[in-house]
């Protein structure tokens, strides 16, 4: 009996240590630091590899979900993906890229929301954020574009998340 | 949600999303929800959307929704995209993620 409480005690214990703990992922060869508390992960992949972690029961709420944009195609770009999204958020100035896809981005993920930008090493992170819903866009010098979004995330747990990059 | 239905929210998932996001198999109600909302979130795509009539009063149900969608898909599948262009700039990386989450019950 007391070797039976003994197990249950040490299971609840690193149950709850998991739960308060951030996970290691390693997504696109960067690290990121997800909250351990997720529910659901779903290897959801298709062409951007899309990962998504979901923080409820309930099915496309509260989620973090990592896509790698690098090789997209789904719009005009103009230009390499990740060159036009630095010209989004006015890091670069490349005259390739497609100018009018441009500015409805910007009226997407700039106008009217907070945007911060920090590197971290060899990468410039953009955060674009609203009370709705928050991104963050990872632009590699040499080609790589991937960008986080969440639902109920915004910026220090994206800070966090990103910390170690 | 009938086949042809399925057919036309697959083709105008497809349009917003890239090739290959969807097929009317794996087209769902909570797909449509995901599409319907991406377009009256972004704005200036919502002036698309009045091609059935609205009901009256509060969030239109799904059997609404699922027509609307449809039609998109209908007259994406026709030819008419040039009016969904700027929508698909808006929402092709802002709802992927919905998008794909609707799609594979995530």
């Amino acid at each position: 009996m007391l070797k039976f409480c003994f197990v249950v005690l040490v299971l609840v214990s690193s149950s709850s240590a998991f739960a308060s703990s951030a996970v290691d992922l390693v997504y696109s060869d960067l690290k990121f630091e997800v909250p351990g508390e997720f529910s659901v992960i779903g290897d959801a992949g298709g062409n951007q590899n899309i990962l998504i972690f979901r923080y409820s029961d309930q099915r496309g709420k509260r989620f973090l979900a990592f896509s790698d944009m690098t090789n997209d195609e789904t719009i005009d770009y103009g230009c390499p993906s990740y060159v036009f999204f630095s010209k989004v958020f006015d890091l670069s100035d490349n005259s390739s890229c497609n100018d009018d896809n441009i500015e409805i981005m910007r009226d997407t993920f700039v106008e009217g929301r907070d945007v911060e930008a920090w590197s971290i090493n060899d990468y410039e992170v953009v955060y674009s954020g609203s009370g709705k819903k928050s991104y963050a866009f990872i632009i590699g010098n040499y080609g790589k574009l991937l960008k986080i979004d969440s639902d109920f995330l915004g910026i220090e747990a994206f800070r966090s998340i990103l910390a170690d990059l | 949600m009938d086949y042809g239905e399925r057919e036309h929210i697959s083709a105008a998932i497809n349009y917003f999303w890239g090739d290959g996001t969807s097929s009317p198999h794996s087209v769902n109600e909570a797909a449509a929800e995901v599409v319907y909302e991406a377009i009256t979130e972004a704005q200036s795509c919502s002036a698309s959307m009045d091609i059935v009539p609205r009901p009256s009063g509060g969030k239109p149900g799904i059997s609404y929704i699922v027509k609307q969608v449809a039609s998109i898909g209908k007259s994406i599948v026709a030819g008419n995209t040039s009016i969904y262009q700027v929508c698909k700039v808006k929402i092709s990386a802002s709802y992927r993620s919905e998008i794909t989450m609707a799609l594979q019950g995530i």
